[in-house]
């Protein structure tokens, strides 16, 4: 149980810091200021975002195999 | 036996394998031919004179060519992915490496004779300026990716995707030698003098170098049980 | 599981977090915006410590594979699988967020600029190290050409790099700005650094979290290959 919550909160948390950019996409166009001004910072958040999705992303993968691989050892399988 | 003479006998056995049936080198030498004829029609020859880009399509060519001799080294040697007839052999590991590496230069070469023939005939080439420069360039470029080519496709041939591997693991490594190679050619074609390319002779000698080096250090660990 | 490892993990896990904090306080509200580019050259403080650590890893992967052919030691195999996976995530992240800084600042995705084609070419020479690990009938048989990939692919690198420069140099672009101007900025300078050690700790950190999955599967296969062997035989 604690496993599946552990696995979980990464992808909350980056739910949550990628819904907190949504504002931000309505304001591309004219908030932020001029149009290309708007776009870098469009363009920065996503490349920030991408990377620590990326790097979220692999410790999920880990964390996901080592979780299947502990299971398979604590699990006494006879013949 | 000499390692001289063990490295011969390899390259011997492998290009008296070839005269007889000569599977790779037909393959090869009509891959060339017919190559140079669909080129002919994909370039579009009002925008760029086939001339201009010449050499990038006999490099491209070469390289697409020797994928289909290389993949085939360890035909005879590999069976069901183990290198029997490799281990087998009284020759050391990297005798049988160079031998290998002989031999496909040796086929090669004469696709390479073809491909310089062929293309000069289809796109009007001049090497009247520096054929053996021309030559030199091609050679020392092809030294290099037969080594490479070589090693992998021993490693791929030990793998279950079999030649279709070769070209992942080979095409990243070939860019310095496509470019200088490339670029050397494009100037000879140009008529530029040798010297002026001395730059990239050195640097696809440097590739060739590494490639022969880590091949022969390497190979041991690919074909061993 | 022993308790000091997870101790070392959890710390390693604390500091990585607390870096990442740091650095993106620095990056987003000490820093100074850059002159020529504006906001987008903030990228930076990613992308360039993303790029170090993806060539640092594959030198850990060139280095430990040569060092497994040589000793046969399990363990290098296992080091060198382990950084190859960080590497090629943090290539990834080079590729993706390059292209992002340089649509604006160059106004095209893709110019042929020799890191990021260098980093290209990395990325696929990672490709092949996987794909030759996975595609054998042996496991032993894949983590032998493995090794030979990574140590080729090593050696390949620096002529790969003086054809990408060279090229690049004689077939200039669009007016490559240096992201530093005409010289770092002190404070550029420090977050730089900052993303520097940040990236290299996490990258040491998942990479021994890697490693310690590693070592679970081979236990697992150990036992299962146990298991197989007919009693008394």
């Amino acid at each position: 149980m604690s496993d599946r919550a552990g696995l979980r909160a990464p992808f909350l948390a980056l739910a949550l810091v990628l819904a907190s950019a949504l504002p931000a996409l309505g304001q591309a166009g004219g908030g932020l200021g001029s149009q290309t001004l708007g776009r870098s910072y469009w363009f920065l958040f996503l490349a920030y975002a991408i990377a620590w999705a990326l790097v979220l992303g692999w410790v999920v993968s880990i964390a996901r195999r080592l979780a299947r691989v502990e299971k398979e050892l604590e699990d006494p399988r006879e013949t | 036996m000499t390692y001289l003479r063990q490295v011969g006998i390899i390259v011997w056995k492998d290009l008296v394998v070839e005269v007889r049936t000569g599977e790779r080198t037909l393959s090869m030498a009509g891959f060339t031919v017919l190559v140079g004829i669909l080129f002919n029609y994909a370039v579009n020859q009002a925008r760029v004179p086939i001339q201009d880009v010449a050499a990038a399509l006999m490099w491209m060519t070469l390289v697409f060519a020797g994928m289909l001799g290389l993949g085939r080294t360890f035909q005879l040697e590999a069976e069901e992915g183990a290198f029997q007839g490799i281990l087998l052999s009284p020759a050391p590991k990297d005798a049988v490496f160079l031998g290998k590496v002989v031999a496909n230069f040796v086929l090669l070469a004469v696709v390479t004779l073809l491909l310089m023939a062929v293309f000069g005939l289809f796109f009007q080439l001049d090497y009247g300026q520096s054929p053996l420069g021309l030559l030199g360039v091609l050679g020392l470029g092809m030294l290099g990716f037969v080594s490479l080519g070589t090693l992998f496709a021993a490693v791929s041939t030990g793998t279950t995707m079999k030649e279709t591997l070769l070209p992942i693991l080979l095409f990243p490594l070939l860019v310095p030698m496509i470019y200088f190679g490339a670029t050397a050619t494009n100037a000879l074609l140009d008529g530029r003098p040798v010297a002026e390319i001395s730059g990239n002779l050195r640097m696809l000698g440097a590739f060739a170098l590494v490639a022969v080096a880590s091949g022969t250090t390497l190979f041991r660990f690919v074909v061993e049980e | 599981m022993a308790s000091p490892i997870k101790w070392r993990a959890l710390t390693a896990g604390i500091a990585g977090v607390v870096g990442i904090v740091v650095l993106h306080w620095m990056v987003f509200f000490w820093v100074p915006t850059e002159a020529t580019m504006g906001v987008i050259q903030r990228i930076f403080y990613i992308h360039v410590p993303a790029a170090w650590v993806a060539f640092m890893a594959f030198g850990v992967v060139a280095l430990c594979s040569a060092i497994y052919l040589w000793l046969g030691d399990e363990r290098l195999d296992m080091m060198a699988v382990s950084a190859a996976e960080g590497g090629m995530v943090f290539t990834t992240v080079v590729l993706l967020t390059g292209p992002l800084w340089g649509k604006i600042a160059w106004g095209t995705y893709w110019v042929w600029d020799p890191r990021l084609t260098l980093t290209l070419l990395l990325w696929f020479i990672y490709l092949g190290y996987f794909m030759v690990r996975a595609a054998t009938e042996s496991p032993e048989r894949g983590k032998r050409f493995a090794a030979v990939v990574g140590i080729v692919g090593a050696l390949d690198i620096p002529l790969i790099h003086l054809s990408v420069v060279w090229f690049r140099s004689l077939h200039p672009g669009p007016v490559v700005l240096k992201p530093e101007g005409p010289s770092l900025h002190p404070q550029m300078l420090a977050t730089l650094l900052t993303g520097f050690g940040v990236f290299t700790v996490l990258f040491f950190s998942l990479m021994a979290y890697r490693f310690g999955l590693e070592r679970a599967r081979r236990a697992a296969a150990a036992r299962a290959a146990g298991r197989l062997r007919p009693a008394g035989a």
